[in-house]
């Protein structure tokens, strides 16, 4: 085991140490921090049974996450499972992060543990914003009173896998759906671009609306580029009402 | 978040209005709270410990605020040895940090020693205490006796 550290401290210019926890639990010291000061919890863990190594978080970097969420969506249960398997992890299912260790893959392994701690904790970011919430609500329940006729669907995933493409609302129509996001921040606005072009290159046919609270809050870079990419824009709650609706109830009909 | 308005936040009356839904994680003892303040805020309350390393726990407060959950304050266990001789590695407690009296950023990167607790009994107790929270001894009745009885 203390070849593993020697292997680390050596990768990782003499910054490596480590601290026995528990008999058969090592933690390992090293540079890399979360937001707070925290250091990053990572442990060396031997398998009383078969005397195996394996690194492993104990279950800290999920307990750390739901400081923020007391539950996972499915989308984003689905991304931190992404990211541990992108990472050459496995993820048990009490939420341990770990993966089977020897000197001769501890630094890779470890690299990736820390890479996949960074990336599940940057989850918390994603954070709802309750007024997104309920500008897209707002929207809804525009489609919802004035055009009750037409079908339509919160957070619709068009391709299984891809969660992380999910449409704010979906109307269905007859030759192509609608789908439509409400964008509040500029972030928003080119996540709404992204997925558009991206279920394009996957072949979902439809056609994308994109409503923007505020044009003040858009880019001008992200503007040149979103508005090539989306079929229609509506700019402001006002238009919600009007040009929205009509362009709707117009290309439905059509 | 202007210091004056964290305090306010810090030292308003609040009562343990209910246990929210909390399934995240399986490997750590896990509850959640909902709190009502007396100045009409809602804040949470979260216990979390790690089944392997008792000595690694949180219990933290946020604001329920109209945009998001504004992390307020953590009371944290041991994490251990860390590799920065100036952040504390034994029991402590995060808050805000605080540039020219308006918070500096969400996280509670400030972090001091605190003696006051060394188990997650404690740190609740202490948590109550500071934040002047009532009604928790409803959801751990053996609380005063150090005790939390989880399961």
């Amino acid at each position: 085991m203390m070849d593993m550290i020697a292997t680390l401290n050596a990768e990782l210019n003499n910054r490596i140490a480590s601290v026995e926890r528990r008999p058969g639990i090592l933690q390992i010291i090293a540079p890399y921090y979360h937001s707070d000061g925290d250091m990053h919890e990572v442990y060396l863990v031997r398998n009383m049974g078969t005397g195996e190594w394996s690194l492993s978080d104990l279950g800290q970097t999920l307990m750390r996450l739901s400081y923020t969420f007391d539950t996972l969506s499915d989308g984003r249960d689905a991304l931190v499972q992404n990211i541990v398997a992108e990472n050459g992890l496995a993820v048990s299912g009490t939420g341990i992060i770990e993966a089977p260790v020897n000197s001769g893959t501890v630094f890779y392994r470890f690299m990736g543990m820390e890479r996949a701690i960074s990336q599940i904790m940057s989850i918390q970011y994603q954070q709802s914003n309750r007024q997104s919430s309920k500008f897209i609500e707002e929207v809804y329940s525009a489609i919802q009173e004035f055009l009750p006729e037409l079908h339509i669907e919160r957070d619709y995933v068009p391709v299984e896998s891809r969660e992380d493409l999910t449409v704010d609302i979906k109307i269905a129509a007859e030759a192509r759906p609608f789908f439509v996001y409400a964008a509040r921040s500029d972030s928003q606005y080119l996540r709404a671009g992204i997925s558009c072009s991206e279920l394009s290159k996957l072949k979902v046919r439809f056609r994308s609306v994109v409503i923007i609270e505020d044009s003040g809050k858009i880019s001008p870079q992200n503007w040149k580029t979103v508005t090539n990419i989306v079929s229609k824009q509506c700019i402001g709650t006002a238009s919600l009402h009007g040009e929205f609706l009509d362009y709707i109830r117009d290309e439905s009909a059509a | 978040m202007t210091k004056d308005e964290y305090d306010d936040h810090i030292s308003t009356r609040k009562t343990v209005e209910k246990l929210i839904n909390s399934k995240l994680h399986a490997e750590s003892v896990s509850r959640s709270f909902e709190l009502a303040g007396e100045n009409g805020c809602r804040y949470r309350l979260f216990l979390r410990r790690n089944q392997v390393l008792f000595e690694s726990f949180s219990v933290g407060i946020d604001w329920i605020s109209p945009e998001a959950n504004i992390p307020l304050c953590r009371y944290n266990g041991k994490h251990g040895p860390t590799a920065r001789d100036e952040h504390p590695s034994r029991f402590h407690r995060h808050q805000p940090s605080w540039k020219g009296g308006e918070r500096a950023g969400k996280a509670l990167s400030n972090a001091i020693l605190d003696d006051r607790f060394a188990t997650i009994e404690e740190a609740l107790t202490t948590a109550c205490e500071e934040c002047r929270i009532n009604g928790m001894e409803e959801h751990f009745p053996h609380l005063g006796q150090g005790e939390l009885h989880f399961e």
